[in-house]
């Protein structure tokens, strides 16, 4: 009995050390300091287009990894995405071309004060390198795996 | 109301006036006579939005006959920022110069121009040369049938783990054991018998590791699934870096004082290994 009732202990699940911290609240979060850091503020710095894109990448892997409206949401930037790369005339690269096309793109993003657009190419370029898998995946599977760890997944 | 209305007094129609007859409202005094060296005219309203702060000899002006003097010096420096609102003055106010200076001469060719800037940020940003580079290798690589020669491979050792695991696995121990017995240690041991075992260890080291690949595989499988680097993943990681890392090694270390062209020749295999390997879908991850 004793031995149950150790086992049954609240706040030991997992990695989930702070009680219920779901990919929700992940998803929620990055979005927040997404915006925040996109619209100024100074607590969260997103001073380059490089930690634009890297910020854009995590929220796409953290929208898809929520479920529900989230990637809802996160599979309408990835559509977008693969509009943009895949209806050119040029023909279509596949999914993972997309992917890559747009991290290309995030990547090396001409304008320094637009930095919301390398955060947008980045985000949608995750939704669709989760969705292609391959070399691009990766990164976003162990995003996937490492957020689902700590929230007890 | 029209023209038909009764005006006020004093209110006469202006068309019938008499030029000559003068104003019915009765003027105001003449403003104070003018010192006669200053250009600018008097003003009533005192021009207080200059930057400059006016002196209070234009506010107060004294009689002419008490200091004209220093009046006669001052007006050309004071009338240098113009007010915006400001009638033009006439007279010699309009040739003071310009606040930011003269206006400089720049030759057609050097001018900023906007599509001067964007291709100045294109052509000097180190990512976009690097694209431009490699892409264009990559396409004429493409155009060669380069990415379809290697398709297959990246395809092929995604689903063959094993395979990769034994294969890179064999080449790691040999190369260790090959470094290991061409150690001074090891020929001080074996002495005369060095060339002779140096190859047979090093086969032995190579086939230890392939009859290992599948304890690899499993020891992935048991701890790297779960971070999102299974079997597949590591093998197509392994594959891609193989055949990538194995084209830079051979061929791109060795060129990088070629002239461009030639670099960039000689780029085609590794960006097509590239083209092939980075876009490469093996279905949505888990």
């Amino acid at each position: 009995m004793h031995h149950t009732v150790v086992l049954a202990a609240p706040g030991v699940n997992g990695l989930q050390l702070f009680g219920a911290v779901t990919l929700t609240f992940f998803a929620f979060a990055s979005a927040f300091c997404l915006i925040a850091g996109l619209k100024g503020s100074d607590r969260i710095k997103i001073q380059t287009r490089d930690q634009a894109a890297i910020w854009g990448f995590v929220t796409g892997a953290l929208w898809v990894n929520a479920g529900g409206t989230w990637a809802d949401w996160a599979n309408s930037f990835g559509d977008v995405g693969r509009s943009m790369t895949a209806d050119t005339g040029f023909g279509d690269p596949g999914l993972g071309g997309s992917a890559c096309l747009m991290l290309l793109a995030a990547w090396c993003w001409p304008f320094k004060k637009r930095m919301a657009f390398p955060a947008f190419l980045a985000l949608s370029g995750a939704v669709l390198a989760g969705q292609a898998g391959g070399i691009p995946g990766m990164a976003v599977g162990i995003i996937r795996a490492i957020v689902s760890k700590l929230a007890g997944g | 109301m029209g023209g038909l209305g009764v005006r006020p007094v004093g209110h006469s129609d202006p068309r019938d006036r008499d030029p000559d007859d003068g104003p019915q409202v009765p003027a105001p005094a003449p403003p104070p006579a003018q010192p006669a060296a200053g250009p600018e005219p008097q003003q009533r309203v005192p021009d207080w939005w200059r930057v400059e702060r006016p002196p209070l000899e234009d506010l107060h002006p004294a009689p002419p006959a008490a200091a004209p003097a220093p009046v006669a010096a001052p007006p050309a420096q004071r009338a240098a920022p113009p007010a915006p609102q400001q009638p033009a003055p006439s007279g010699p106010v309009a040739k003071t110069p310009q606040p930011g200076g003269p206006v400089k001469k720049v030759a057609s060719d050097q001018k900023r121009t906007a599509v001067r800037k964007l291709g100045e940020g294109v052509t000097g940003d180190r990512r976009v040369r690097i694209v431009a580079f490699n892409g264009t290798a990559a396409c004429f690589g493409w155009g060669l049938g380069l990415v379809d020669l290697l398709k297959p491979y990246v395809a092929a050792a995604e689903q063959a783990a094993v395979g990769v695991f034994g294969l890179v696995l064999a080449v790691v121990c040999a190369g260790l054991a090959w470094k290991a017995t061409g150690s001074p240690v090891f020929a001080g041991v074996f002495k005369g018998l060095t060339p002779v075992l140096r190859p047979i260890v090093t086969a032995l080291a190579a086939e230890i590791g392939r009859r290992n690949a599948p304890a690899a595989v499993a020891y992935v499988n048991a701890y790297g699934e779960e971070w999102g680097l299974g079997p597949s993943a590591v093998s197509l990681l392994l594959t891609a870096a193989g055949i990538c890392g194995g084209l830079w090694w051979c061929i791109d270390r060795r060129i990088r004082h070629w002239h461009w062209s030639c670099r960039w020749l000689l780029r085609v295999p590794l960006a097509s290994a590239l083209l092939t390997v980075l876009p490469y879908s093996s279905g949505p991850v888990a």
